[in-house]
């Protein structure tokens, strides 16, 4: 689905974003995108989407590089930056005059959506709130039906019962052709549709990881002094968790916010025992 | 399989540029309307007719104004920080999406303001012969002098519409500032030539043959053969720049 | 659905999945909710759900009807009871025990405890 090679970003006279950073990204996953503030996550959204383009490298959306923006490639991407304005039309309007470019688009979906939202198809966007422009922009981009849907922090400005429609609409939304990517800091609020980790630190990829493989080998829980051999992480703020190799234990599920830290701290031992597992696995 | 270019789309986005001006065209028409009642009224006062070349004074000094206004007015979602985005990721290529935004500025703006005018002015001519001595009559829409207005703004308008996806901030005042840059680089340029062809002999700020004699050719030369070396020049030049800057622009 | 972290997702939806069975919520070769309608219900990644699935059908609590769905199967009822009564022996009743151990309870204690509560348990359904 993506393919980025060696790509390099800065913004003008800014500091290097991402430096000679390659990543793959395949359909039919749902990619939480993590890294500290300024790390990049929103450029390298914006650049698989062909709305910045890379100093150096490439960055190829289904097979095509995405800086030329050709329609054919755009029908296929839909992005939700974290902070955006829509025109002040009426949201059925909204709707005619912007569907007509997403070929796929589904009328029926986006209008069941707005109505699932508590949202009227008469309404100005102009007086909506900023969590109301979401729900139209998220219902918008959903019923695109684009294979790449990018969201930049979609969650944020969204009140608690939207939250969890939203879980539903992503989970009947993805399958095996399209590839979704979140980037995120309201880890609770998204984790258990997420299924495949990428952290961004220092302009470069610091984990890639699907969540089957990490809970498959790696085990998250409370410290106790008998397994201290097998540990790799442990967080002292975080109530004594801990991160062990997984070995013969019962899988747990991942704590995304424990392994966030671990690959920040301990990036080297977290990706070894990964590697490691994977080495005695096709032994 | 492959459709890199679509007429559809163009319409598509063509429609969705109108609907996006409803509110300045709204704005600009109300205007417009209101400058062309005065203007007739005012022109009719004195010898109660509507000249060929009179209405298209009033034409050109109204229309001009109000195209060049939509063609800053079209490129706002795109120079938007909150708005382009969605401008630049929305599935039409550059090449489509500036012809569309060109056909609307120039071609679309020029037979709708046309008709709209005609309407405005045939109106303004029946009230005022109701209201004054002035006879009824037709409104002297499609002379020379209109089509000369007309040509003006196709062969300048790409120019705006350069300046308008080419600056980010206080686009018209750069634009505008740019022109006079050319404009008194050709003029110098111009003056150079001039004086080395005719050997230093022509002081050219002073002299009275060159004030009449250059001034008229310059006019003669704009009007034939040189207003088709600008329409050429200008024109697509100009809009090959457009698609450029549209092309590199980013987020 | 809320969910405590210490379990894998996908085997929180298997016990939702015995619970439904063993409370006669879902019939014996009846047809159950589709993979997508089980992600959309507890609001999790189909990929989640799928292993819920494919863990079900390894226990033959479940099986695939291809083109049609999944359903319980002939002896599912039987199947869960069998995986619950096997994980409360193996399980629970050690802990139980050493608890017992620890704080010196005794077994006649417990049963009569226990004896208490199917008491009151009938007496409610009465």
């Amino acid at each position: 689905m993506i393919h980025i090679n060696n790509l390099r970003f800065h913004y003008p006279n800014g500091k290097s974003i991402l430096n000679d950073m390659s990543l793959e990204l395949s359909s039919g996953s749902i990619y939480g995108l993590f890294g500290r503030n300024g790390e990049g996550k929103s450029t390298l959204m914006k650049l698989m989407a062909g709305l910045l383009f890379p100093k150096a490298g490439d960055c190829f959306v289904l097979e095509e590089d995405v800086s030329k923006r050709s329609a054919n490639v755009l029908q296929d991407i839909f992005i939700i930056p974290e902070d955006f304005e829509l025109s002040a039309l009426k949201i059925a309007t909204y709707e005619k005059v912007n569907s007509a470019f997403y070929p796929k688009f589904s009328r029926e979906l986006f209008y069941e959506l707005i109505n699932e939202f508590k949202l009227l198809p008469t309404e100005n966007i102009a007086n909506l709130s900023f969590g109301q422009k979401k729900k139209v922009f998220i219902a918008f981009g959903i019923a695109a039906n684009t294979k790449l849907l990018l969201m930049d922090e979609p969650t944020n400005g969204l009140d608690i019962p939207s939250k969890s429609q939203f879980r539903k609409i992503l989970a009947s939304t993805i399958n095996e052709e399209k590839c979704i990517i979140i980037s995120t800091h309201q880890v609770r609020d998204l984790h258990s549709l997420i299924d495949h980790v990428v952290i961004l630190d220092q302009t470069k990829v610091l984990f890639n990881q699907s969540l089957a493989k990490v809970s498959k080998y790696l085990w998250f829980g409370k410290t106790s002094q008998d397994i201290e051999d097998t540990l790799i992480y442990s967080d002292v703020t975080f109530g004594g968790k801990a991160i062990h190799h997984r070995k013969d234990k019962n899988e747990t599920e991942v704590d995304l916010e424990l392994l966030f830290n671990a690959a920040l701290s301990e990036t080297e031992k977290i990706n070894n025992a990964l590697k490691n597992s994977y080495r005695e696995a096709i032994i | 399989m492959k459709q890199s270019f679509s007429i559809q789309r163009i319409r598509d986005f063509i429609y969705r540029d109108t609907l996006l001006l409803k509110g300045s065209l709204i704005t600009a028409f109300s205007v417009a309307a209101a400058f062309l009642f005065i203007a007739i009224w005012a022109n009719l006062r004195g010898d109660y007719v509507l000249t060929q070349v009179e209405y298209a004074t009033i034409f050109g000094i109204i229309f001009i104004p109000i195209g060049l206004f939509l063609t800053f007015a079209i490129f706002r979602e795109a120079n938007n920080k909150q708005h382009n985005h969605f401008y630049f990721s929305l599935p039409i290529s550059p090449l489509e999406k500036l012809l569309a935004t060109w056909f609307t500025t120039s071609i679309l703006y020029t037979v709708l303001f046309s008709v709209f005018a005609m309407i405005i002015g045939q109106l303004a001519i029946a009230s005022g012969s109701m209201l004054s001595k002035a006879e009824f009559h037709l409104l002297p829409m499609f002379s020379e002098n209109y089509w000369s207005v007309i040509k003006f703004y196709i062969i300048i308008q790409p120019l705006f519409l350069l300046g308008a996806i080419a600056f980010n901030k206080n686009r018209l005042g750069k634009t505008i500032f740019w022109i006079l840059l050319a404009v008194i680089g050709f003029a110098v340029l111009n003056g150079v030539l001039c004086f080395t062809v005719n050997d230093g002999a022509v002081d050219m700020f002073s002299s009275e043959q060159f004030d009449s004699n250059a001034f008229e050719l310059a006019i003669k030369d704009f009007s034939s053969i040189g207003s088709w070396f600008w329409a050429i020049i200008l024109g697509p030049v100009m809009l090959l720049a457009a698609y450029f800057k549209l092309t590199e622009k980013e987020v | 659905m809320d969910f405590d972290n210490a379990k894998p997702i996908y085997l929180q939806i298997v016990e939702l999945f015995y619970e439904n069975i063993l409370l006669r919520q879902w019939q014996e070769a009846e047809r159950i909710p589709s993979v997508r309608e089980i992600a959309v219900m507890v609001e999790v990644n189909p990929n989640t759900a799928m292993r819920a699935f494919t863990y079900l059908q390894e226990q033959d609590v479940i099986h695939n009807k291809r083109g049609i769905g999944y359903f319980v199967s002939e002896n599912g009822y039987d199947k869960v009871l069998d995986i619950k009564r096997k994980e409360f022996k193996e399980e629970m009743l050690p802990d139980v025990f050493k608890k017992m151990k620890l704080l010196d309870v005794t077994f006649e204690e417990v049963k009569a405890s226990f004896n208490d509560y199917l008491k009151k348990t009938t007496h409610e359904k009465e």
